[in-house]
């Protein structure tokens, strides 16, 4: 900028300073003046506002230094090359700011309340989470810290529901045993009743045979008259009594 | 089948008719007469029990019958009268309630007398005499032999049965043994 230290005088063309033949150090390339122990190198103000045009930025004149600067894309160590305009940036940067203050505060305040909003709900929900992680850590802890109790009356618990099913099983098993052995005994009491009944019904059916048999052959005439005259002597006191029971009035 | 109840009421009234002509002995052998060849014979009894033979060839049948069995009239007119009702087949039910009711009527008990061999006549009287003196009634004695009561003898008067066989004393030892 004229005027401005650093800047080139009016009519007059800005020069870089020249720069010195190339060096090597630290095995980088860097151009004469440009070195990184050289001055910083003079600051452009204000030539080149508008656009590069190494023609007119070499011809005199202010507007043509105001609106164009020299640029040399084949060789950066030109020493007529020019950097982009330190006042350029600063239009440009106003520029920025008056479009976003014009256009982009209402949206921009809208945006970042929604964001504040979004982020203060999420910070709720993450408290909210937070809290009860909280509880559920303070609830395990204090689980885990009366685990110890908890075991040992599920182990009790266990131990005094296993013993009840034992009693109850063994006393089931001693009353089908009681059972059992009672059905036995009946069944033997029963098939021994059988047997002697059965013995004693075939003796005595073989003891009236033989008695039937001895009869039959021993009675004789003589005998069957006794009988009929013995029942005709008793048939008319039992005909009186109206007995009905055989073989009694007879007799 | 039975007849029980409906010889009971023919026999009822054939009694009271024997009865009103002071005929209950005749009327009562003529029906029994004729009931026992009814049951002996099947032929008959099928020929008077059939519905298909005409109502007029079975009672010319049952006159002819009781013409040859000498049968009196007031009994022909009853056996026709059973045979037109289609009760001829209780004709031997009828015969026996009738002789029950003519015996009653005669004061008359039938006893019958079983024994394991044969009994003479005389003891039979005597047997009969016992009982007409022990019943109060006349006793009149039927016999038949039964080789299965070894001996003794065996009487059934009515419902009543006085048993002085050996196959009793046996039965009787057998259940003494068996108590």
């Amino acid at each position: 900028m004229p005027g401005m230290p650093g800047g080139p005088k009016p009519g007059v063309p800005f020069r870089p300073r020249a720069p010195e033949p190339e060096e090597e150090e630290h095995g980088e390339h860097h151009c004469a003046g440009h070195g990184p122990e050289d001055p910083p190198p003079e600051i452009n103000i204000w030539h080149g506002m508008l656009m590069v045009d190494n023609e007119r930025a070499l011809q005199p004149g202010f507007f043509n230094q105001l609106l164009f600067r020299y640029e040399n894309p084949k060789d950066r160590c030109d020493p007529r090359n020019q950097p982009p305009p330190y006042l350029a940036s600063l239009l440009n940067f106003a520029i920025l700011a008056f479009v976003l203050a014009r256009f982009g505060r209402k949206p921009l305040a809208d945006a970042l309340l929604q964001r504040k909003q979004s982020i203060m709900a999420e910070i709720d929900t993450a408290t909210r989470l937070k809290e009860d992680a909280q509880a559920r850590l303070e609830e395990y802890e204090d689980r885990l810290e009366n685990i110890g109790e908890k075991l040992d009356e599920v182990r009790a618990e266990y131990a005094a529901q296993a013993e009840i099913e034992k009693q109850h099983i063994l006393a089931e098993a001693e009353e089908r045993r009681a059972r059992m052995r009672r059905d036995a005994e009946f069944r033997i009491e029963q098939e021994r009743k059988a047997a002697r009944d059965e013995l004693l019904h075939e003796a005595v059916a073989n003891a009236t045979a033989a008695a039937e048999a001895l009869i039959k052959t021993q009675m004789s005439a003589g005998d069957q008259d006794k009988m009929a005259a013995a029942y005709l002597q008793a048939i008319g006191a039992a005909v009186a009594k109206s007995s009905t029971r055989p073989g009694v009035e007879a007799r | 089948m039975s007849y029980d109840a409906i010889a009971r009421r023919w026999a009822r009234a054939i009694y009271e008719i024997g009865k009103e002509t002071s005929s209950v002995q005749r009327l009562e052998a003529d029906i029994s007469a004729f009931a026992e060849t009814y049951a002996e014979s099947e032929e008959l009894s099928g020929v008077l029990d059939n519905p298909l033979v005409p109502e007029a060839a079975r009672e010319a049948i049952l006159v002819e019958i009781a013409g040859k069995l000498n049968v009196s009239d007031i009994a022909k007119n009853t056996l026709r009268l059973l045979a037109r009702k289609r009760r001829i087949a209780a004709l031997p039910d009828v015969a026996r309630q009738l002789a029950r009711l003519a015996d009653e009527d005669q004061n008359v008990l039938r006893a019958e007398v079983t024994s394991a061999g044969p009994l003479p006549a005389d003891y039979l009287d005597k047997l009969a005499q016992e009982l007409t003196k022990a019943t109060g009634k006349k006793v009149v004695v039927s016999h038949k032999q039964d080789k299965s009561l070894i001996g003794g003898v065996v009487t059934k008067i009515g419902d009543r049965v006085i048993d002085g066989s050996v196959r009793a004393r046996l039965d009787g030892f057998r259940e003494s043994l068996l108590r």
